[in-house]
């Protein structure tokens, strides 16, 4: 079903992957459209000192891009995973980004749709909503696009590292790449000393809580993959099969710099309301990971000299 | 096609009285068509029409073929004389592609040719693994580009699929070696 879902025809308005100029340029104007509306939202708001300006563009537009993203993301990863065999490394590997990036959908939609009262949102409008009801919508779907996605992801990312090391095309890391990695590993040690205090005071952690201490450690590895992928493309020179992987390192590194940002903001470090900038950094983090395999499906109809998905491998 | 069994045609009403019989050529034909006769196959028919066929044989054809008006009509298409060639052959064609192969052989032992093909093959990659991933690909490819195929095409199936990578190895042959000759 999924397969029938991922080559349909339908899916391809959808995605307009026909397009002249393929389905990456879509992706770019439209992401870099949001960001330049949402950060016009954001001068709104710090001019007028009215923050339904913000507000506003996260509830609707924002979320709304933020779902579509996710959505392509899937389809592509689908799509792409097709055009391999099975037993083939990036088979697996687009197999696994293909998971992870269904759990990004599930939570953008718990996070951005069903966990917040806005007009997208139809379980708002029933007797069931209630803000703790919204704040497990919210935990569950915090879990499933942090821990699920990015173990996934990691996952898929080492079938990727494997198959550049088996063809000699794998660089090795550079010393301002251990530099940030070490910086990255001596913030999740200071997390998890902040874990332990708060847990010795007296706090009892939630279940969901719980849950989300491996995503640190996971962006860590991540870190370690998209740099290790960086610098590997570096090597080779830019083609459209590095460019892919490239994405998903910006994606990564955008999604570590947001998670930083937010535990930056919360220590004070970054004073409010520029911190509130932060928020900016999921868009175009989200524009890179579902550009990823917009790239690589633009490498294979290259190779295949059409742009028609035709019949899948299997 | 020749050898095939051939499509069981509904038989004529000529065939109503006829107990079913064997003309095919292959006594390995295991099913039957629906009307109880098996006509005869285009090999058959040939035999029959070079006169090859042992004489109880081909009596029971040409009984057969008396009474079947699709096998009839098969069979006189057998017998007509080859169609003539509405051009005329080109006198030259075979000395033109005999002195093609020489001079591909010719440029493939001459020095310098793996190396162009080399080049050649990198131009045709590079857009996709990049210039220095395209050149580090093809460092193991021997001087006179024997291995070339059996080097880039798994890795591109690695990176693109088998299907994609077949497609693109096909382009980089017409590209690289097919076009230079």
């Amino acid at each position: 079903m999924l397969k029938r879902l991922a080559t349909s025809r339908w899916a391809t308005p959808l995605v307009l992957s026909h397009a002249p100029f393929g389905c990456t340029g879509i992706v770019v104007a439209v992401t870099a459209g949001y960001l330049a509306i949402g950060l016009l939202a954001f001068a709104g708001w710090r001019l007028t000192g009215n923050d339904a300006w913000v507000e506003d563009f996260f509830r609707l537009p924002g979320a709304l891009l933020l779902v579509w993203l996710a959505a392509i993301e899937v389809l592509f990863s689908l799509r792409v995973s097709y055009e391999f065999s099975p037993g083939q490394p990036l088979h697996r590997a687009w197999r696994l980004i293909a998971f992870s990036a269904g759990f990004d959908l599930a939570g953008a939609i718990l996070i951005q749709v069903l966990g917040v009262k806005s007009a997208l949102n139809p379980l708002a409008h029933t007797a069931w909503w209630s803000a703790p009801a919204a704040s497990a919508i919210r935990q569950s779907g915090l879990v499933m696009g942090g821990s699920c996605r990015f173990a996934m992801l990691a996952a898929g990312l080492f079938w990727v590292v494997t198959v550049y090391r088996r063809s000699g095309f794998r660089a090795r890391l550079a010393a301002v790449d251990w530099m940030v990695l070490t910086l990255f590993g001596a913030y999740i040690v200071r997390e998890a000393g902040d874990v332990v205090v708060a847990i010795r005071g007296g706090v009892r952690p939630s279940l969901g809580m719980v849950l989300g201490w491996p995503v640190d450690p996971l962006l860590l590895l991540l870190l370690g993959q998209a740099m290790l992928l960086n610098r590997s493309v570096k090597h080779t020179g830019d083609g459209w099969i590095g460019r892919c992987w490239r994405a998903f390192s910006l994606g990564i590194f955008l999604v570590s710099l947001g998670d930083v940002s937010i535990w930056a903001a919360n220590s004070g470090f970054l004073p409010w309301p520029w911190s509130a900038l932060q928020w900016y950094v999921w868009i175009p983090a989200a524009g890179a990971f579902a550009l990823a395999p917009a790239y690589q499906l633009e490498a294979i109809y290259q190779a295949r000299g059409t742009w028609d998905p035709g019949v899948p491998d299997q | 096609m020749y050898g095939q069994p051939r499509l069981a045609l509904p038989a004529p009403e000529t065939h109503d009285n006829h107990r079913p019989v064997d003309l095919s050529g292959s006594s390995q034909q295991a099913c039957g068509p629906p009307d109880g006769v098996i006509h005869p196959d285009l090999s058959v028919l040939i035999r029959c029409r070079d006169g090859i066929l042992p004489p109880e044989r081909e009596a029971a054809i040409r009984i057969h073929l008396a009474g079947c008006r699709p096998c009839l009509a098969d069979y006189r298409r057998l017998c007509l004389p080859p169609a003539e060639p509405t051009h005329p052959p080109d006198p030259g064609l075979l000395a033109r592609i005999r002195s093609s192969i020489r001079n591909w052989e010719a440029q493939r032992s001459g020095a310098g040719w793996g190396e162009a093909v080399k080049f050649r093959t990198a131009r045709e990659i590079g857009p996709f693994l990049g210039n220095n991933g395209a050149r580090i690909l093809l460092q193991p490819v021997s001087d006179d580009g024997c291995n070339l195929l059996s080097t880039i095409e798994p890795v591109l199936g690695e990176f693109l699929g088998k299907r994609a990578a077949s497609e693109l190895v096909s382009r980089v042959v017409e590209a690289a070696i097919v076009r230079t000759l």
